[in-house]
């Protein structure tokens, strides 16, 4: 079956109907400058797209066509009642590669308007077991967490209230994740790619339908996180912790009956993050933004936001966060030199200034010709 | 007839005493030099003080000590010039230009009993290996890396033919510019080989320079080890430290805004590399190099330096 606009170099394989909840669609490239011409948007109103390519395999090998279709079976199979979830997988016929992943996976997925594109390679081992190392990348991250921030703090010298509303902010930053190689079953993948798909639907919504995405959300992640030993694969294993925590936070502010409990979870979920992954920056934002919500002591979010940015210095969130911080400490100075510290590192990147920078030295300016770099004030808490 | 055959005899073996005269050291044959000098002034001297010369035979030796050795000496001369023609035209052809970063991978020493064809085969594994390695680094080496070259070095021409080894990888990393190297040995079995990476000593601080890598199978695809195997992670971990050692080695050396720029990307890179080969963590290597308790110190100073400490 041929699609019109694709000529005879696209197999139409399988297609599900486009507003149906199941869309998915396997295309088979059968000329190589297929990837050069201008395409098609497939399923142009889906909310969550997943792009995929067949694994590229050594020789004449078909398993990575085969895993790469299989992979497609199951997280369709999974997404069965995710309205506006799709899947697009490329695969070449037998005897032809798919080559170049990264650059033309990624400018594939962003003409298919795509927000996650996976790809990977697959060798068969000795003992004749399928070796599978599997890249995903997120074209548009899904929304992070955030917690609101008030603040009254008097300065010891002069007495002067410093009043400061802010954002400590905890963005999706990981936009790749290798996973560790897997043997042979695409299943622990399928179910990370649904649990994501879930998010992002989740995130942006809000009330009971959030709710609704959201706990099949957790549900796949924590099936993901019980099909793999802890020592398998800890980046991939870390992150999907860490979107656990995210999702127990989103699903705090969706149900708020269970306000404490799912923050307790949303905690829970970022202590194991943390400790499969000490070098992720994004966990202790995460943490902290989990350890605001729950009215955690200042000491503590400082901490976790002063990690952060020890972590990642290049980050200029995470200062503006910590500058929130400090502003709310009273220790203006502080919180001026972090936000000084934001736009110098957005600079040396070459990137815009955060809006959140002049927003927060503006509340700060009333006193800033009052306090001494590094004056502390005693916390309203 | 006998006496024009001997006589060609001794000049078709005159090249092949030279040649061996050409090996010998110089003041061996600043010696050997001297006694033909020698011999043959005694004989003038004796002629022209009305004595009898020396003997037919002695006359002949001095001549032919004094031929060989001259000869000699301008053999060896000429042959240590082109030596460092081969080796100013090696190096120019194979030296890093200034600014990349390339990890070069040097022909790992066979053992002597192998054959034309296993040769032939041990260079085809060669070019896979480094294939692999450059696949991994082209699509999995982060974007807070600008892209390093994986290149094959060939042995046979190079002026270290004798191998690399301690005591001269250093001289072969700054002669070629490179910023990291490797190389090994493959085992008399010839499926197995132990691989090494050098580090300059200018950006090791007081990391190791020199880090044995595990031993892996040479016989099968590289790919199963530097793909999917714990060489993944080894590779991976041990460029983008070195990459990052070098950012903070021009941070060092840079001044003003572009100093703390540097820094802040050295800061960087090494949270990056330690953050992209998490998975392996606990291994002996990078546990001693990437994990170290330096690199915690070098990470503290570098955003002490770039002024951006929280």
């Amino acid at each position: 079956m041929k699609i019109r606009g694709y000529g005879w170099a696209v197999l139409c394989i399988a297609l599900g109907g486009l507003n149906a909840a199941q869309a998915g669609m396997v295309v088979e490239v059968r000329d190589p400058r297929f990837f050069e011409q201008q395409q098609a948007v497939i399923f142009p109103k889906a909310e969550v797209k997943l792009v995929t390519f067949e694994f590229e395999a050594v020789g004449d090998d078909q398993r990575g066509k085969q895993r790469a279709k299989e992979l497609h079976r199951q997280f369709l199979a999974k997404i069965h009642d995710l309205q506006g979830g799709a899947i697009i997988t490329f695969v070449t016929p037998a005897g032809q590669k798919i080559e170049n992943y990264r650059v033309q996976a990624e400018r594939v997925a962003k003409e298919q308007h795509a927000q996650m594109v996976l790809w990977g390679r697959i060798m068969v081992d000795r003992a004749g077991t399928p070796l599978i190392n599997a890249r995903l990348m997120l074209i548009e991250p899904p929304p992070g967490i955030s917690a609101d921030y008030k603040k009254f703090a008097e300065l010891d010298r002069n007495s002067f209230p410093v009043g400061v509303s802010g954002v400590i902010d905890a963005p999706v930053t990981q936009w790749r994740i290798d996973f560790n190689t897997v043997e042979n079953d695409v299943t622990p993948l399928a179910l990370y790619l649904s649990g994501l798909a879930r998010y992002y639907k989740g995130a942006v919504r809000g009330g009971g339908e959030a709710a609704r995405w959201l706990n099949g959300s957790i549900a796949d992640f924590k099936a993901y996180v019980a099909a793999l030993p802890e020592t398998a694969d800890r980046g991939a294993l870390s992150q999907a912790h860490l979107y656990l925590a995210r999702a127990y936070v989103r699903l705090a502010d969706a149900a708020p009956a269970r306000t404490a409990a799912h923050l307790d979870a949303a905690r829970r979920h970022g202590e194991l993050a943390a400790k499969l992954n000490p070098f992720d920056a994004a966990v202790p934002t995460v943490q902290a933004v989990i350890a605001a919500r729950q009215g955690a002591r200042l000491t503590e979010l400082r901490s976790k936001l002063a990690q952060a940015v020890n972590m990642a210095p290049a980050d200029g969130n995470a200062r503006v966060n910590l500058a929130v911080l400090d502003s709310a400490q009273g220790k203006v100075g502080d919180a001026l030199l972090q936000l000084d510290n934001a736009n110098f590192v957005q600079e040396a990147q070459q990137k815009a200034a955060l809006p959140a920078v002049d927003k927060l030295r503006r509340q700060l300016a009333p006193y800033a010709d009052r306090v001494a770099p590094s004056s502390s004030a005693a916390p309203s808490r | 007839m006998d006496g024009a055959d001997t006589a060609w005899a001794y000049l078709t073996k005159l090249p092949q005493l030279l040649n061996e005269y050409s090996g010998f050291s110089y003041p061996l044959l600043g010696v050997l030099l001297v006694a033909g000098a020698l011999l043959l002034g005694l004989h003038f001297y004796r002629k022209r003080t009305q004595q009898a010369g020396l003997s037919a035979a002695v006359l002949m030796l001095g001549s032919l000590l004094l031929f060989l050795s001259s000869g000699g000496f301008f053999l060896k001369y000429v042959g240590s010039v082109q030596a460092e023609q081969a080796r100013t035209a090696f190096i120019t052809q194979h030296r890093v230009p200034s600014g990349e970063h390339w990890l070069l991978v040097f022909d790992f020493a066979l053992p002597a009993n192998v054959d034309a064809a296993g040769r032939q085969q041990y260079l085809g594994r060669m070019e896979n290996l480094v294939a692999a390695m450059s696949e991994v680094l082209l699509e999995d080496l982060p974007q807070d890396f600008r892209q390093p070259r994986v290149v094959r070095i060939p042995t046979s021409g190079s002026p270290w033919q004798e191998g690399i080894g301690q005591e001269n990888f250093d001289q072969v990393i700054t002669e070629l510019n490179a910023f990291e190297i490797m190389w090994g040995n493959v085992h008399e079995q010839g499926d197995q080989a132990k691989a090494f990476l050098g580090i300059p000593r200018q950006l090791a601080q007081d990391l190791d320079t020199i880090i044995p890598l595990r031993d892996f199978a040479f016989g099968q695809d590289p790919r199963r080890e530097h793909q999917f195997g714990d060489g993944y992670y080894r590779l991976l971990g041990l460029v983008t430290l070195g990459m990052a050692l070098d950012t903070h080695r021009q941070a060092g050396q840079a001044a003003g805004d572009e100093r703390r720029r540097l820094f802040l990307q050295a800061v960087q890179q090494l949270n990056k590399a330690r953050e992209l080969v998490n998975n392996r963590r606990d291994d002996a290597i990078l546990q001693r190099t990437l994990y170290s308790a330096k690199v915690d110190e070098l990470i503290k100073l570098s955003l002490n330096e770039a002024g951006l400490t929280p």
